[in-house]
């Protein structure tokens, strides 16, 4: 059975409650997720938003499950990207769980449309942002990637065309 | 990060990582087929990329599904992409800062 989705996987040495706030708070993801803002009430049925420096809303969802600070789930809508903007949303849910050295983060993006642009994007965005994150939280150093964006990354190019 | 070195250094782990950036959510049935090789190899290269971090895995009911999972590769070329943006950045903020003085002089 082909699956249209991702887990991803990191252990980052903070305890979950940093974790959580890295993921849910503005200051913080402004640091590391492509330079958004993350907007919502985290609370059931509440909006995400992810805002881009120009106040445009680069991602929007719905917060499904907000179980502090062990489980966040939203839906997702690539509103940045023309060619997924049009896209059904899909669904992304964070595990957080306390182990010996901090947090072991689950992230997974599922529900995706097989061979669908969002699908392709986020792909290849998620390690970049987790790792981003890890970063951000384990040395307080903000850590911009550039974005591997979607006209100018080849690997993206390259998974399209595979 | 030795780990992520070591479980990259195989030509059949690589093959495996390929094999799942094809179709993620793979058994290891489905990842023994077409490779050629005994299933208990297959799920000894599996077990050291998994404990590297680069393969996550999920349970849907008795079956183990596997995902290409690069989040340690992300991080190993932060490790040394981060330090050139840190320097960059302090270059411009040492230029703003010449520039600044200059202006009060």
């Amino acid at each position: 059975m082909s699956k249209a989705e991702f887990v991803y996987m990191t252990v980052i040495a903070a305890p979950p409650e940093q974790v959580w706030q890295g993921l849910t708070t503005a200051e913080f993801t402004a640091q590391y997720w492509h330079s958004t803002r993350v907007r919502s009430e985290f609370t059931p049925g509440a909006t995400i938003e992810f805002l881009n420096p120009d106040d445009s809303t680069g991602v929007a969802g719905e917060v499904l499950t907000a179980d502090r600070p062990r489980e966040l789930s939203y839906t997702w809508r690539f509103l940045r990207n023309p060619e997924a903007a049009d896209d059904p949303a899909s669904r992304v849910t964070f595990k957080l769980e306390a182990i010996g050295v901090g947090t072991r983060l689950t992230v997974v993006h599922d529900r995706l449309a097989e061979g669908s642009a969002t699908a392709t994007m986020v792909g290849f965005g998620w390690p970049h942002v987790i790792a981003g994150l890890k970063t951000l939280l384990e040395t307080g150093r903000a850590v911009d990637f550039t974005a591997p964006d979607e006209a100018d990354c080849p690997g993206q190019q390259h998974a399209a065309g595979a | 990060m030795d780990a992520v070195f070591k479980a990259l250094a195989d030509p059949t782990r690589r093959a495996l990582l390929d094999r799942l950036l094809e179709r993620q959510g793979q058994t290891l049935t489905e990842l023994v087929d077409g490779l050629g090789m005994r299933r208990q190899s297959v799920a000894k290269h599996l077990a050291v990329l998994e404990a590297a971090g680069l393969v996550s895995c999920q349970w849907q009911g008795r079956e183990k599904l596997h995902y290409l999972n690069p989040v340690p590769i992300a991080e190993i070329s932060r490790r040394w992409l981060d330090r050139f943006s840190g320097r960059r950045a302090k270059a411009i903020l040492n230029l703003r800062d010449a520039l600044e003085e200059n202006e009060h002089e």
